[in-house]
């Protein structure tokens, strides 16, 4: 979707937070009937700046809150307005996110599909406390190239770990790339629950699933 | 040990001694001039009041208590001291006994914290394990949804934990700060549990149950660290957790949501959080006199989540009258800075030098000595998963960090970030402990 490089005023408007600036945008864009897949660039173009500030240290997790809830609130509008034949030609790749059985925390988790979203990932959201069957059954049922593990308690390593290897039982270790995330979580963590991917903040699981799926 | 309870007839009688006792507290001129003293005294009339085990035994508590008193004072004491730092639900692990026993069951809770007490002697310094034990009883009572605990809403070995979801609308945000109390009273607290009245509030049978419980943990906490001071040596060196003014409103509204109000309505946030100081700061400070504690645990929860000019505006404020509110009344503060919140550090040099601790989780502990080097004593910050999956060499490798890049120039303590992990491996715990006894000394 987004190549990152062309700044516009509604990517602007965006990176910089200005919510009304950005839904009057975005309401005078349909109105003069531009095409709703160059909007959604122009979006995605905002939000792959959020993430670059967020990673020098200049915006922080409030605004990557804010910032998906403008991208939300925006792509409401727009989607709507996609033809059926476009909607799917344009995703980048599948990704299946969930926190870990006995963790019912879903903040990081939530910023995270938003940021894949906004990158053009189709993200399915197994929600919280998920056990490692239901991972396993979402990967068969999506055939999803991307798996992301979140928690924010220690005591949820294991079930990390539990669903790696129920992945592994089920022959389905080779298709699929995992990463883990949440504050506890290390790189350490990573090689010790046999991960591929650490994801150090939020920001970071956009980046890992263009490295694993491919994307601009 | 007598049991209040018993001497009453009735839940009015009860409840008639307890605002007779509490008119005494609010209205005595010491109150204010010394409340631990004061409350400290109460406490012992009805808690049992121990000598030290021996000579060896009170020796060694004030070694460890000058220990850390130097340190927290930014001196250079004899040796870096260790403490447990938050404990929660590790000697249930420990021991082998679920967090829900640990959670739910006294007998087996206070059999389980002080077999780790007596086998972890090595510490300067212990929190309150049995502070999970008061989230457990009072939620219990209440029937408040705001935490899900072990072996009632989740499996048996699962830490209780924070039900995340938005409490007060945006829209409310105005009735909230024009009506205070009788508008929370009215709406919000309906809305945490069933039991709660819309304007009525509990019924006696639930305020009965709230208060009896509150006495008996009351009795509970003092007697543990009694015990544990007295017959083990070990300072404990903390009260109540309590979380700061802008994390109350971050946990009522959710941090999704209080994440756009500071955008869309930051004066609203800024007059909702500034309405809560006064009645805070008086909540806690009671709450740390009636246990005849002298420090607290100030949680700094969502701070991370705020860049250094959103935290000035919004977090800082607040933070200042609480803290300075503390260090007038003698209360020290041990702050906890949950995740990586150190871009935050810089603004702890406003706060009173020497009165609180700032423990550290995330981030660059080495860096936050740096900026807050004579001001504030630090502490941390062995990583969780460290002391969870780590081997102990890597645990010994990381403390070696700690004592060669944090530790020079004292006011340092040495604990894992933010505590033990409810699941650590002891073999871990004791690495930490023994590297730093061997190899701490000034």
């Amino acid at each position: 979707m987004s190549d990152g490089t062309l700044v516009t005023e509604l990517s602007l408007a965006l990176s910089e937070l200005e919510e009304n600036k950005v839904i009057e945008l975005v309401d005078l864009y349909i109105a003069e009937e531009k095409q709703p897949i160059a909007i959604i660039d122009e979006l995605s173009t905002g939000m792959d700046e959020v993430g670059k500030l967020f990673k020098d240290g200049e915006y922080y997790l409030s605004e990557l809150i804010f910032s998906g809830e403008i991208f939300k609130n925006a792509m409401a509008k727009v989607k709507p307005l996609i033809k059926t034949s476009e909607k799917d030609s344009d995703l980048q790749g599948k990704v299946i996110m969930g926190t870990v059985a006995g963790d019912i925390h879903d903040l990081g988790k939530n910023i995270v599909i938003t940021l894949l979203e906004s990158a053009g990932f189709q993200v399915f959201d197994l929600g919280v406390d998920v056990p490692s069957e239901k991972f396993v059954d979402a990967l068969k049922d999506t055939n999803s190239g991307l798996i992301g593990l979140s928690a924010l308690l220690t005591t949820a390593f294991d079930p990390m770990k539990d669903t790696i290897e129920a992945i592994k039982q089920a022959g389905l270790r080779d298709n699929v790339k995992i990463m883990i995330g949440g504050s506890p979580t290390s790189n350490d963590l990573k090689e010790i629950i046999g991960a591929d991917f650490y994801g150090e903040s939020a920001a970071d699981a956009a980046d890992i699933a263009k490295q694993v799926l491919g994307g601009k | 040990m007598s049991d209040i309870m018993d001497t009453f007839d009735n839940v009015a009688q009860f409840n008639a001694y307890f605002e007779k006792r509490w008119e005494i507290f609010s209205n005595s001129a010491s109150f204010f001039e010394n409340p631990s003293l004061l409350l400290a005294k109460f406490m012992n009339r009805f808690t049992s009041n121990r000598n030290f085990k021996n000579d060896t035994t009170a020796q060694k508590y004030q070694e460890k208590l000058t220990r850390m008193q130097t340190a927290m004072a930014v001196g250079v004491p004899d040796r870096v001291p260790v403490i447990t730092s938050g404990l929660n639900f590790y000697p249930a692990h420990y021991t082998g006994i679920s967090m829900a026993d640990f959670c739910n069951d006294t007998d087996k809770m206070e059999k389980a914290f002080l077999t780790f007490v007596k086998e972890s002697t090595g510490f300067d310094a212990m929190f309150p394990a049995h502070f999970c034990h008061c989230v457990g009883g009072l939620i219990k009572a209440t029937q408040a949804d705001l935490v899900e605990l072990p072996g009632v809403n989740l499996p048996d070995n699962v830490p209780y934990q924070f039900v995340e979801k938005e409490r007060i609308k945006s829209e409310e945000f105005q009735q909230l700060i024009d009506r205070g109390m009788d508008f929370a009273r009215e709406t919000i607290f309906p809305r945490l549990t069933p039991l709660y009245r819309p304007k009525k509030g509990f019924s006696w049978n639930v305020k009965a149950n709230v208060i009896k419980f509150g006495w008996k943990f009351a009795f509970l906490y003092k007697r543990l660290m009694d015990i544990i001071e007295k017959e083990y040596g070990i300072p404990m060196m903390t009260g109540m957790c309590f979380i700061a003014p802008y994390d109350v409103i971050s946990l009522f509204r959710g941090l999704e949501a209080i994440s756009k109000d500071i955008f869309r309505r930051p004066n609203m946030v800024d007059q909702t959080v500034d309405m809560l100081v006064d009645f805070l700061l008086w909540f806690y400070e009671g709450s740390c006199m009636f246990l005849g504690m002298n420090s607290v645990n100030l949680m700094l929860e969502r701070s991370f989540s705020l860049s250094p000019r959103q935290f000035s505006r919004f977090y800082l404020p607040s933070l200042k009258k609480i803290i300075n509110g503390f260090a007038e009344r003698g209360i020290l503060c041990h702050i906890f800075l949950e995740a990586d919140a150190t871009q935050h550090i810089a603004s702890f040099l406003e706060f009173p030098p020497q009165k609180f601790v700032v423990h550290v989780d995330k981030g660059d502990i080495v860096k936050v000595k740096k900026v807050l080097q004579g001001h504030v004593c630090i502490a941390g910050n062995v990583p969780m998963d460290l002391l969870v999956t780590g081997s102990t060499e890597k645990v010994k490798d990381y403390c070696k960090m700690l004592l060669q890049e944090v530790a020079p120039g004292g006011g340092f303590i040495l604990s894992g970030a933010l505590g033990i992990p409810d699941n650590a491996k002891p073999e871990n715990v004791r690495a930490m402990v023994e590297y730093t006894l061997e190899h701490g000394k000034y």
